[in-house]
């Protein structure tokens, strides 16, 4: 089985080769050429992670001093140190994986299902206003209006709605660049299949739910991930909305402003990277989805 | 016919009352909080924005004025004003946003094409949208600081006397902060555009090759007019978006040795503040000068849309 395995995974790298050759000389050069800048920008990302994790199991004087070393032994406890001293304004690590798990569990879920829902009754029921929805979100995105967040921070402050639990509640809005991205796809999805379950008795929401709603499950899984990995890396909404209730996200960073006075860099690193874990688990299962479910605009025959 | 069975009201109950109450409230259901939510913190931000840059706060007392937008041109046209220099940053950052959009467009391209170790490149080039910007920013700035690299490039390259820091040297701190643009936004908008890509039919990129179209004239002359819906789209946003460009400017230098932009100069409007945000007037001056920016802004979209003619017709959102 295993043989098996490795001898088509040669026959597949033997077949990538020649294709790679089998080109006219002046693409294969560009191939070759655009294949080396690939390496470099690839190799570049990796060594982030890299130089993160080895940071981590630094000593602070090894980080400052010889950041670009290897660290003499090991410094394994600083990864367990972590959870024992990370604090922020009152909220350990788990604390603030807490709040990290909140916003970017709920925030994109509620969000998701509010464009999803939006697009779909806009796109397949005929009601006045029906075109209004897609006409703002257009205009919103291709005019977009600067400076009103010194008043949407008022309005946030006047509703209690900084370092509160309640700033989910923002999630609520679903007239943004996702409703576009259901809008296309159930634009994609056929009506008959509603039509069928209309005469066999179902209603409008059994319809959406168990129809329609699965038919796009893929794009909303890919979209669900994208904006759950966006939120739990969103560091400048939680500074300013948040600084109070911190996430790991912008908890962190504040940890880091702090640490200048506390000369623990070695836990910042360690802190950084047991951060990254929970959204690079879920690309390593997720990729796929993610990669090749979202699509915006149709094809041109 | 299509038009009919995308309806329901026209198509499946066209025989019964279209008025019915049930599918009444089930639209409204879907309606009606997004609505809620755009009304009040859309329509009602934007509207009270546009109120307070007409006025100031004086010991509590609130004046109408126009002093906002006095202050805004007299710092825009003094020499070496914070804003002047957000202008330029933010129009050279947005003409480095354009051109990384073509080279990720053409990373997206040879991705699709399958060159060598493309799964792989596709995972790695993910890496940095999957982590934290903090998390980034905090490792780039020790390999640009003193003891790194690139400091003594820069230290070669210019001939000094010393290592310079550079991002903490407005010599070098635009160009570090661009650097670091250019680096992450290498790959482009991946997930869109290999979704485009991917549904282009093989049989169109089959005859092509028989016709003996090379890479260029693929990239640009079949693929881009196919998934042009896409491109037009993400270009228009890209162009609308152009008060809005900025690199990681607050996590590098927070605006610092000359690298501000206008939408990190109205973040740290915010994140600076202290005491009543109802009696700041910072947010009052952000609020005029984010309405010259958008009167500027929506006159580029409309001049954009005229000149353009045909070619974001067919856009599809």
């Amino acid at each position: 089985m295993i043989r098996e395995f490795k001898m088509s995974w040669f026959k597949n790298l033997g077949h990538r080769i020649v294709c790679f050759f089998n080109r006219p000389l002046s693409e294969t050069i560009t191939y070759i050429i655009v294949f080396f800048i690939f390496c470099t920008f690839a190799l570049s990302y990796l060594y982030i992670f890299f130089w993160g994790i080895i940071a981590g199991l630094k000593t602070h004087s090894e980080i400052v001093l010889s950041p670009f070393n290897l660290p003499k032994s090991p410094q394994w406890q600083n990864y367990i140190d972590v959870f024992r001293l990370l604090n922020v304004n009152g909220y350990n690590f788990f604390g603030m994986l807490y709040n990290s798990l909140y916003f970017s569990l709920l925030g994109p879920l509620i969000q998701n299902m509010i464009s999803c829902m939006l697009a779909y009754v806009t796109n397949k029921y005929k009601f006045l206003g029906s075109k209004f929805y897609m006409l703002v979100v257009t205009v919103m995105l291709i005019m977009p209006i600067y400076g009103s967040g010194g008043s949407a921070y008022r309005l946030y402050y006047n509703l209690g709605l900084i370092n509160s639990y309640a700033h989910i509640i923002l999630a609520f809005g679903g007239m943004n660049m996702t409703y576009l991205l259901y809008h296309a796809a159930f634009s994609s999805v056929s009506w008959s299949y509603a039509e069928a379950a209309f005469i066999d008795g179902a209603n409008d929401y059994s319809v959406f739910f168990k129809i329609m709603l699965p038919q796009v499950m893929k794009i909303f899984g890919a979209l669900f991930l994208l904006a759950w990995i966006a939120d739990w890396n969103n560091y400048s909404s939680a500074l300013i909305y948040l600084p109070k209730l911190p996430t790991l996200a912008g908890g962190i960073y504040l940890f880091e402003l702090d640490m200048i006075y506390h000369v623990r860099r070695d836990i910042l690193y360690a802190a950084y990277m047991i951060t990254a874990i929970p959204p690079l688990i879920l690309f390593a299962f997720f990729n796929k989805t993610l990669m090749s479910n979202v699509s915006l605009g149709g094809i041109k025959e | 016919m299509l038009e009919n069975s995308k309806h329901p009201k026209n198509a499946v109950l066209k025989h019964k009352n279209p008025i019915k109450l049930s599918r009444v409230i089930f639209i409204l259901s879907f309606i009606l909080i997004p609505t809620l939510h755009f009304a009040i913190f859309y329509v009602y931000v934007n509207l009270n924005s546009f109120i307070m840059a007409f006025q100031l706060n004086k010991g509590g007392t609130i004046y109408w004025t126009l002093e906002n937008f006095s202050r805004f041109f007299t710092e825009f046209l003094s020499n070496g004003s914070e804003m002047g220099q957000a202008f330029k940053n933010t129009f050279i950052t947005f003409i480095i946003q354009q051109v990384m959009f073509l080279i990720g467009f053409l990373v997206s391209y040879f991705l699709y094409k399958k060159i060598f170790l493309y799964r792989a490149f596709r995972v790695f080039f993910f890496l940095p949208s999957l982590v934290a910007g903090t998390i980034v920013s905090s490792i780039f700035m020790k390999i640009v600081g003193v003891d790194g690299p690139f400091s003594l490039l820069f230290q070669k390259m210019f001939n000094l006397d010393y290592r310079p820091e550079l991002l903490a040297d407005s010599q070098f701190a635009n160009q570090t902060v661009w650097m670091h643009m250019i680096w992450l936004s290498f790959p482009g908008n991946m997930v869109l555009f290999g979704g485009a890509f991917g549904r282009i039919p093989e049989s169109v990129i089959e005859s092509a090759k028989l016709d003996g179209v090379n890479w260029i004239q693929e990239a640009f002359r079949i693929i881009v007019p196919m998934v042009w819906p896409t491109i037009g789209l993400l270009l228009m946003l890209n162009i609308a978006g152009i008060f809005g460009a900025s690199g990681s400017v607050f996590l590098l230098t927070k605006g610092g040795y000359g690298t501000q932009t206008l939408s990190n100069w109205m973040y740290m409007q915010i994140y600076n503040l202290t005491g009543n945000p109802g009696e700041s007037n910072a947010f009052n001056y952000m609020s005029a000068v984010g309405m010259m920016l958008t009167i500027v802004s929506v006159t580029l979209a409309f001049i954009l849309r005229k000149l353009s003619g045909k070619i974001f017709d067919e856009v599809q959102y």
